[in-house]
């Protein structure tokens, strides 16, 4: 049927298959639209779904960019301006705000595998989003708790801390 | 164990700290070496500048003058004490440096007088998209009663012959100069250049003329911008905001004279006014104020100072 809507199959790192409508995705991540305006002219007129293989990202990362995915671009695609959300009278919260607050309230190994993935699929919106999310999460913070949060092993000398920590007490 | 995050994550990450959080830049050069190489390396204040694009108000140099005694003070307006005096001297650099004697600008009135004009700072690279004026040698500097829009300067004037306070338009490349007159609405009677003060657009794009009520029990801030490609001079000025002083500066009443003292060029803008004894900043992007100081002399003047100040480039 032509009036179907055409879609792929993404298949993560570790094997797990997820469907996808090829429209959104398109509009969502540069890297898989290339990937599919690669594979069109073999499948042309064929009616074979087209499975892309992801290997960079994992199954719990993956299902969670489908749901950004499909919660941003989807209603979006439809009118065909990504960026514009028309159902949102000027001044009022941007309508997804309140989504894209919970979707990165997330451990930190999520939200950092989050950023690689985004990065990955080209998916500039959901890359500036969990971006600022790991910059929030470096906003008040000792130093000694930045490095417990993103797991950093302190590589300098007591003599080489003391001599900083005096030069820059005021940041403390 | 946490993922250890890529460079070029990590950089991301960091550009996506407000500019005006600089502890949180200098905390997270202390967390390792790698993180320190990252943050202190040049390149990194460049790439962060051009993220941000316009830099947040990072100090303003006070001079007050009461009773003949003129004070000069550098204020700095975010956490950033010890390393924005360990700029001073670069900020005095810029000064002395940038400083341009103009020459004598062709009155078209005989009798006009500019208001508080001695100094005008220009980047030394003039012309659209040349100099993004982030540059730390070429740091954006906006004296607050004059204003750089495309190549022309815009200086507050007096003058009996045009009835009263009006707008100077100094062309730079031909040298010519032109009276622009103020907005006029019923209020203007009152319009006194103590009370007024020029801006430019966030993009330079536009000048823009922010006044006081000075006689009214519920003082308001009128911001207006002015567009020259309109063929109707009435038509060029258009109302913008209006902001309602006595909420915005958190107080009961005014009963203060309220001075309109400079203006920043960054995000929205900033609008520093004095009243009650205090300079405050309005910063017209979040639309909130903020109490500077205290200072009896209203005869204050504002420079305001704009930067981006990260680890190593101090």
């Amino acid at each position: 049927m032509a009036s179907e809507k055409k879609v792929v199959f993404l298949r993560s790192s570790d094997g797990e298959a997820f469907e996808v409508s090829e429209e959104v995705i398109s509009a969502a991540s540069v890297t898989i639209k290339g990937m599919i305006d690669e594979e069109s002219p073999s499948r042309a007129d064929t009616a074979a779904t087209t499975t892309l293989a992801i290997p960079n990202v994992t199954a719990a990362t993956l299902s969670r960019v489908l749901h950004y995915v499909n919660k941003h671009f989807d209603a979006a695609a439809v009118v065909g301006r990504p960026d514009d959300y028309i159902f949102c009278a000027p001044g009022d919260e941007h309508p997804l705000a309140r989504f894209d607050d919970d979707f990165v309230d997330v451990d930190n190994d999520t939200l950092i595998d989050l950023v690689h993935a985004a990065e990955y699929l080209h998916i500039k919106k959901l890359f500036d989003l969990t971006c600022k999310a790991v910059a929030d999460k470096l906003k008040g913070r000792t130093i000694d708790q930045i490095r417990e949060t993103f797991g950093i092993v302190n590589d300098y000398t007591v003599e080489e801390e003391v001599e900083v920590y005096r030069e820059n007490s005021w940041a403390f | 164990m946490a993922a250890e995050m890529f460079e070029e994550h990590l950089e991301q990450v960091l550009f996506r700290i407000p500019p005006d959080d600089s502890a949180s830049h200098f905390r997270a050069a202390l967390v390792s070496k790698r993180w320190c190489r990252l943050i202190c390396y040049p390149g990194f204040c460049c790439r962060f500048c051009k993220f941000h694009g316009t830099p947040p108000l990072t100090a303003f140099f006070l001079t007050a003058t009461q009773a003949s005694i003129t004070c000069h003070h550098f204020v700095a307006t975010i956490m950033m004490t010890t390393a924005l005096q360990s700029c001073h001297g670069r900020v005095t650099d810029v000064v002395t440096d940038e400083l341009r004697k103009l020459p004598r600008c062709p009155l078209p009135y005989p009798d006009l007088r500019i208001v508080d004009c001695n100094v005008v700072v220009l980047c030394a690279v003039l012309g659209e998209g040349s100099c993004d004026h982030l540059d730390y040698n070429h740091g954006p500097f906006i004296h607050g009663n004059n204003v750089l829009i495309r190549s022309a300067l815009y200086f507050k004037c007096h003058g009996n012959s045009i009835g009263g306070p009006a707008i100077l338009k100094y062309d730079l490349p031909t040298g010519e100069a032109f009276a622009v007159h103020i907005p006029k609405v019923g209020i203007l009677s009152h319009v006194d250049h103590r009370y007024s003060v020029l801006m430019a657009m966030e993009d330079g794009s536009k000048l823009r003329f922010a006044f006081t009520e000075f006689q009214s029990t519920k003082p308001k801030l009128y911001l207006w911008s002015r567009r020259e490609d309109c063929p109707d001079e009435d038509a060029r000025w258009a109302q913008s905001t209006v902001i309602e002083l006595v909420d915005m500066l958190h107080k009961k009443e005014l009963t203060w004279t309220i001075i309109v003292v400079a203006f920043a060029n960054t995000g929205a803008g900033v609008v520093f006014v004095w009243t009650c004894g205090s300079l405050f900043s309005i910063d017209l992007e979040s639309v909130s104020s903020k109490m500077l100081g205290n200072t009896v002399a209203y005869m204050c003047d504002v420079v305001p100072y704009m930067s981006f100040c990260t680890p190593g480039t101090c």
